[in-house]
């Protein structure tokens, strides 16, 4: 009797532990509702690259960067999307997150503002009535761009906005201009007219910084970092998927997630390319973190953003995860 | 007894309450390792308040000024249209449902629209307040108005008095403590319509610190000025509770 009971022990046992292919849990925190840059991620887990490397992955969408940073910081996601000023600012302030990969390399930091009032170079923000949402890069690190510039930071007003409030706010002409990257172009080019809106690229006037990139806590790079890694290449190759089929790629984001409108979506992630297509990730792979431009990103936040206390370049940012996948040849 | 020892008798377990829950605070910060960006120590709020660079002034100065404004809107407006549901059963039948209905509507919602439509600043924010505000008071209005004792209504009418003496001298007194009552509500509406427009758009304002500070992860600035707002929000309350001692003494003891 003891040893049929054992026996059927035995076997249950056994039933119990041989799982089917173990897949690791992994939350990766966007960070807003959808948009362009976004879909990367969803052809990644389309195409089942996330799976193929035995990640059960989940995308979930946030209120901003500084949301995203929070949720991985404290555990509530393994990584996340968040904008590279406010990650560093952040760890002035007790975070342990780092950087491990790169989304745009080029800088999207941008002034919108319509025809009729136009802002279209730096000395016309002077006098000007600039909106931006809380924790918006472009509010934040404004005093570095405008020493550079020669603007007089004091004659330029920022009024505080809520995101979803900025688009119809310049289009209204509540306000002279708004913050926003500039692939948001399409956007706002829906509710102001075609033709009607503005931009001020800050690449076009020397202002050279990370923005959008990918972000992953300590506790991630630390007790998971294959994992991270195997996220990452995934990720990477999901971006190289769009870089060769745009349009393929809009379809599967638009079957993933019905709520976006291609007519808006593809030209905004289009637009997102534009700003990865460049010359070293042509020649580094996609992703690719620059030690120099991300130590000068830092030296940035330190001297511009009023930070408590200075944040090391070597804390925020970490290129052991990174994995080389090429960028298509086009 | 003395005064003193009366306000300590009644307001002895609040105090306790309170400190309790800031020694739980400074423990849980102390011992659990919360960061300092998720919860952030009473002492570092303490500093946000009084030694900080944010210029506390000019951001109560309009935040009050807002709040103060909305209450009066709302109680003003409130007080008008109780008294037209009161007095005309034509206008009550017109005007309740489409009250019902604007009162819920989700105003964090409508929020954008006012700055498309008014603009940021501190008159759509004051509006915001009211909006959230004024009902309470239609209601309790025309309630006190209508909810007469048929005792009192009978003198009226053995004296002959005409309808709108019986409204001045025994409806409207008779009201006086449920209006009080609803603009103790108000006091509170006004001061989450201010701040709900704050976030919305605004250039000062303790909402517009906390939103901004929020973001920036410097979360004991963000926790000082709430800490402000609760000041704002209690005066206001304080404010009418003693309205409501001098005016209506007779109703004391309804809450």
């Amino acid at each position: 009797m003891f040893r049929r009971t054992s026996i059927i022990l035995a076997a249950a046992f056994a039933a119990v532990a041989t799982p089917a292919a173990a897949q690791e849990k992994f939350t990766f925190a966007l960070n807003w509702f959808a948009v362009g840059d976004h879909a990367a991620y969803w052809v990644a887990l389309d195409k089942g690259y996330y799976k193929a490397k035995g990640l059960d992955v989940t995308l979930e969408n946030s209120k901003g960067s500084g949301d995203s940073i929070a949720k991985v910081d404290t555990g509530r996601a393994d990584a996340g999307l968040a904008d590279a000023a406010v990650v560093i600012a952040s760890a002035a302030r007790g975070t342990t997150v780092k950087v491990v990969g790169m989304v745009f390399d080029k800088t999207p930091l941008n002034i919108f503002s319509l025809k009729s009032k136009p802002l279209t170079k730096p000395k016309d923000l002077e006098g000007a009535t600039l909106g931006a949402p809380p924790g918006d890069s472009q509010r934040q690190i404004f005093p570095a761009f405008a020493k550079l510039n020669g603007i007089d930071a004091s004659k330029v007003t920022w009024v505080n906005i809520e995101p979803a409030a900025k688009i119809a706010a310049v289009a209204e002409k509540r306000m002279d201009g708004v913050g926003d990257y500039s692939t948001g172009l399409p956007l706002y080019e829906k509710a102001a007219g075609k033709g009607n809106v503005v931009m001020m690229q800050w690449a076009d006037f020397g202002f050279d910084m990370y923005s959008m990139s990918i972000i992953a806590s300590a506790k991630t790079m630390k007790e998971r970092p294959q994992v991270l890694k195997a996220f990452l290449e995934a990720s990477y190759m999901g971006w190289r998927d769009i870089m060769a089929d745009p349009k393929a790629a809009m379809e599967i984001f638009k079957k993933r997630v019905p709520e976006v409108d291609v007519e808006l979506m593809t030209p905004n992630m289009l637009l997102g390319l534009g700003l990865m297509k460049t010359d070293r990730y042509a020649k580094n792979g996609i992703g690719f973190i620059d030690d120099k431009k991300m130590c000068d990103s830092v030296e940035l936040v330190n001297t511009y953003m009023g930070l408590p206390k200075k944040v090391e370049c070597k804390d925020v940012y970490s290129k052991d995860f990174y994995t080389l996948v090429q960028m298509p040849k086009n | 007894m003395t005064k003193f020892a009366g306000l300590s008798r009644q307001y002895w377990p609040t105090l306790v309450l309170f400190a309790f829950l800031l020694a739980s605070w400074q423990a849980a910060v102390s011992f659990g390792g919360i960061r300092e960006y998720l919860l952030p120590a009473p002492l570092s709020v303490w500093n946000a308040l009084w030694h900080g660079d944010t210029s506390w002034g000019q951001h109560i100065w309009a935040t009050t000024f807002e709040i103060i404004g909305a209450f009066v809107l709302a109680a003003g407006v409130g007080v008008v249209l109780g008294v037209a549901i009161a007095w005309s059963p034509l206008l009550a039948n017109a005007l309740v449902p489409f009250l019902v209905f604007v009162n819920t509507l989700p105003k964090v919602a409508i929020a954008p629209l006012f700055l498309i439509w008014m603009g940021y600043g501190i008159f759509p924010n004051m509006l915001m307040g009211a909006l959230i505000g004024f009902f309470p008071v239609v209601i309790n209005t025309a309630v006190g108005l209508s909810q007469v004792e048929a005792d009192m209504l009978d003198l009226g009418r053995v004296f002959s008095a005409p309808k709108w003496k019986i409204f001045v001298k025994i409806r409207i007194p008779n009201a006086l403590p449920y209006i009080l009552s609803a603009l103790k509500i108000t006091a509170t509406a006004a001061v989450v319509g201010a701040i709900v427009g704050e976030f919305v758009a605004s250039q000062r304002g303790l909402g517009y610190v906390i939103v901004t500070t929020q973001s920036s992860m410097n979360t004991s600035v963000a926790f000082a000025s709430l800490i402000w707002i609760s000041a704002v929000g209690l005066a206001l309350y304080g404010a009418v509770v003693l309205a409501a001692h001098l005016w209506a003494p007779w109703a004391e003891g309804i809450d």
